[in-house]
């Protein structure tokens, strides 16, 4: 009781009142006892010292967890702040867990549609990674929620180096759900052959508790993903692949479980057992495929660059790229591609730099020079220092630019995911109507061999699977897709524009004819050996059998005219003509005439020839007229081609606009107009601008592959076809069987997860044959 | 029949076996990169002790 007139204190630990006489204070807190002091020291050490703020909120409940609570943090403005990236903290890059199908892609093609401030979305299927840019970061969280109630669970990342953390924590997840459910489904098939084959009495209702037992995990543990998958889609009302799936477990499980406990005999424990392991495990299959498939770092795959000599103690061993930092030295035997960017410490060597810079002709680079990755050591070995290491390099840096938008979808993936969700829908139908006529004896099975058997992965896995095998298939031949419908396109072309200079001509000359005096060579020689221009180099290589010079005196060149100058008391000058001749001048008197071509590879003219019997073609050129019909007549094809001359960039875009089912190969910035106006267009690796503006580009920079690429685009348009028709057939085929009864829920476990494997490997196996003769 | 008495219990605890050892591998990393392992030969660095090769681990 407390005593009035004397003062009182609140204990901080117990909340007790005590007296001014027993009090004991320290730092600010008054302690009724020892004991409150020390447990208070104690909460204070351990960091729990929250529990205090805790017990002033005496009687508030925890929060209920809903979708908006999960996904909370995105509105804290701490969170926007070390999370955000970009110069307006506006980018947000997260891990999606959930992703169950390859299909589930698609739902984050569509996200920009889901809420008007997401600026930009990028969502990489090979790791997960979901790019969110805002233009009003306060609606990250709404857009968290949405995404929350599809079924899929964001994790924040601070780089993308934590993603595949996640992603192989989620890889074991997977692995033992697997590995638990093909434990107990092997014992429950032991069991169930033995009812199937006759046991009976009290030995058969042995086995069934045995059975109703080990179902049980499988029940509450494995097929969790797809449950939790399937509530969230039916809370948000937004359906995935995951609802036919979700729908005969829960079906199987409910009956089986109510027809074991009043001892019947209808009971699936073992087909619906084998149907998760199976769809479990062709998942993890086809999720790991698909991901060693991308995420093979395309630049040790395109070059097969894996170990590398380092200096270490004085001796060169080798390492892994990986393990070669900024600063190590390292060594490029000849005919070797340069890995990473560097500056030589030792030796001389011709590079070639053509893949990065497009020059083709060898440099030379000796002690201080600099070298990028992705260039071969022609002649010598080189002893390099490393300035940038795998992740920084010009090459990396180079493919970046060159980055494939997986996310895209095509109308084939459209209709893959629009097929897939109305089946489910007309199978649920059909299922009610079953459980509706028939007896239940009847359709239960019925209804479950339904329901397994119309899960529309075939189709969902079919199409992504070949358009990635072949995508990988053409990167690995220097050629990357950059827009996954040109498949889809590409049937429809009829007309193919080239571009001439750089794409059928080299740029490169070749000597046609010397009219006049060809005494006076050597003058002309002599004059050109002082200038660099592309016509001397060409002529001074192409004259090697003049090597007396003469000397010339006063010599000038005056761009964009010629060279002049003086030889033996005579005043010489060389200007060109616009037929691309060369003419020397002995004061005004013309003394000789050089008349050049264009150079046109071999191979080019036979790629023309064959294409033209089956597309009408057209050469749209800058150059002036003759050039052009120069080439023209150098082609002599049996079809008439089409040819344009003297062409601005303008020209080519206001004419490219009124072609239809048009494809233009392209080589410079020139192109980009006709490029964006054709419907569908090739670069030849003509730099980064150039690339990001079309369809398709060449690396090797030259058309060799063009056949090749034709082939295995039609090769891939068929493949998606049979896949469809398979798949749809499938369909079919199981809705009869099941509706009448003549497939049961085990066979239905089974032909469901062969037919996508049947998808898989028919996709594996034709892709493969598609391959052309080296 | 006592056969069984035998042989349900057994094939019951080789399942939880298993079980117990495939969990066990997956949570000790030994499934996680399959694929890579030809590469892990460049990671490594062999010292060579005493007539036996003893194999270290860069990182």
């Amino acid at each position: 009781m407390l005593v009035k007139n004397k003062k009182h204190y609140t204990c901080k630990h117990c909340g007790s009142f005590a007296g001014e006489d027993e009090v004991i204070i320290e730092n600010n807190f008054h302690f009724c006892c020892h004991g409150c002091l020390t447990v208070f020291n104690c909460l204070n050490v351990g960091g729990l010292d929250n529990f205090y703020h805790l017990m002033d909120l005496e009687g508030q409940s925890p929060q209920k967890v809903t979708s908006e609570n999960k996904v909370k943090y995105m509105a804290d403005d701490q969170f926007l702040h070390n999370f955000g990236q970009g110069q307006n903290k506006n980018t947000f890059n997260f891990y999606v867990q959930g992703i169950t199908c390859l299909a589930c892609s698609w739902v984050f093609k569509n996200i920009t549609a889901l809420n008007e401030k997401i600026q930009n979305s990028n969502f990489q299927p090979e790791s997960n990674i979901l790019t969110l840019t805002m233009t009003d970061r306060s609606e990250l969280v709404n857009v968290g929620t949405i995404i929350y109630q599809l079924g899929y669970q964001l994790v924040p990342l601070k780089n993308e180096s934590e993603a595949e953390n996640i992603y192989q924590k989620d890889k074991r997840n997977e692995l033992i759900r697997i590995g638990v459910t093909a434990g107990l489904m092997m014992n429950l098939m032991i069991y169930s052959v033995a009812i199937y084959a006759g046991v009976d009495g009290s030995l058969k209702r042995i086995f069934e508790h045995i059975m109703a037992v080990m179902y049980a995990p499988i029940l509450f543990y494995s097929a969790i993903p797809f449950l939790k998958n399937f509530m969230s889609s039916l809370k948000s009302l937004r359906f995935n692949i995951d609802l036919p799936i979700s729908l005969s477990v829960l079906f199987g499980s409910i009956f089986s479980y109510y027809n074991y406990f009043k001892g019947s005999d209808l009971y699936y424990f073992d087909s619906i057992a084998m149907f998760i392991f199976l769809i479990l495990s062709t998942r993890h299959f086809l999720s790991s495929l698909y991901h060693n498939q991308i995420k093979s770092n395309f630049f040790q795959n395109a070059y097969g660059i894996q170990q590398i000599l380092k200096q270490s103690s004085k001796i060169f061993v080798y390492k892994h790229i990986s393990d070669i930092a900024q600063g190590d030295i390292i060594k490029v035997p000849q005919g070797e591609i340069i890995p990473l960017d560097g500056v030589v410490l030792k030796g001389h060597s011709y590079v070639n730099e053509s893949l990065l810079t497009g020059e083709s002709t060898p440099l030379l680079k000796h002690r201080d020079s600099k070298v990028v990755s992705g260039s071969i050591n022609l002649s010598h070995d080189l002893e390099l220092q490393v300035s940038h290491d795998m992740n920084t390099t010009s090459f990396t840096k180079y493919l970046d630019s060159l980055k494939i938008d997986t996310s895209q979808l095509d109308s084939y993936s459209y209709f893959g995911q629009k097929y897939s969700l109305y089946l489910s829908f007309i199978f649920i139908v059909a299922s009610a109507v079953l459980f509706l006529y028939f007896p239940q004896e009847q359709a239960i099975p019925r209804i479950l061999s339904l329901l397994i058997v119309c899960c529309p992965c075939a189709l969902g896995i079919g199409i992504p699977l070949v358009s990635l095998l072949k995508t990988k298939k053409l990167a690995n031949n220097g050629i990357l897709l950059k827009n996954k419908a040109v498949y889809e396109k590409f049937p429809n072309i009829e007309t193919i524009f080239f571009d001439k200079t750089g794409t059928l001509t080299s740029g490169a000359f070749k000597l046609a004819e010397i009219v006049g005096d060809q005494t006076f060579l050597p003058h002309l020689i002599s004059l050109e050996k002082h200038s660099h221009h592309p016509i001397a180099v060409f002529l001074v290589n192409h004259f090697t059998s003049v090597q007396d010079y003469l000397e010339v005196e006063n010599f000038k060149e005056i761009l964009g005219e010629g060279v002049e100058g003086d030889i033996q008391g005579h005043h010489y000058k060389i200007h060109s003509l616009s037929d691309e001749s060369i003419v020397l001048m002995k004061g005004s008197q013309q003394v000789l005439k050089l008349i050049l071509k264009e150079e046109i590879d071999p191979n080019n003219i036979q790629l023309l020839k064959d294409l033209s019997k089956k597309y009408r073609i057209e050469i749209m050129s800058g150059d002036h007229r003759q050039r052009v019909s120069d080439l023209i007549d150098l082609l002599q094809v049996n079809h008439p081609i089409k040819s344009q001359h003297s062409l601005k960039p303008e020209d080519k875009k206001n004419y490219m606009r009124k072609q239809k089912n048009s494809l233009y190969v392209g080589d410079g910035l020139n192109d980009i107009w006709a490029m964006k106006y054709a419907d569908l267009s090739i670069s030849l690796n003509a730099g980064e601008l150039v690339n990001d503006n079309c369809d398709v580009v060449f690396l090797a920079g030259n058309l060799n592959k063009l056949n090749f690429f034709i082939k295995e685009i039609r090769h891939l348009h068929r493949l998606i076809q049979i896949n469809i028709s398979f798949s749809i057939f499938y369909n079919i085929l199981g809705f009869i069987l099941s509706v009448t009864g003549m497939i049961t829920p085990l066979i239905a476990a089974v032909a469901m997860p062969i037919s996508s494997l049947i998808v898989v490997s028919n996709s594996f196996l034709l892709s493969r044959k598609g391959r052309i003769k080296k | 029949m006592m056969a069984l008495i035998i042989t349900i219990p057994l094939s019951i605890l080789f399942a939880v076996v298993f079980i117990g050892l495939f969990i066990w591998s997956v949570k000790s990393g030994q499934l996680d990169q399959i694929e890579s392992q030809k590469n892990m030969i460049f990671n490594r660095k062999i010292n060579r002790k005493k007539g036996t090769n003893h194999v270290k681990n860069n990182k």
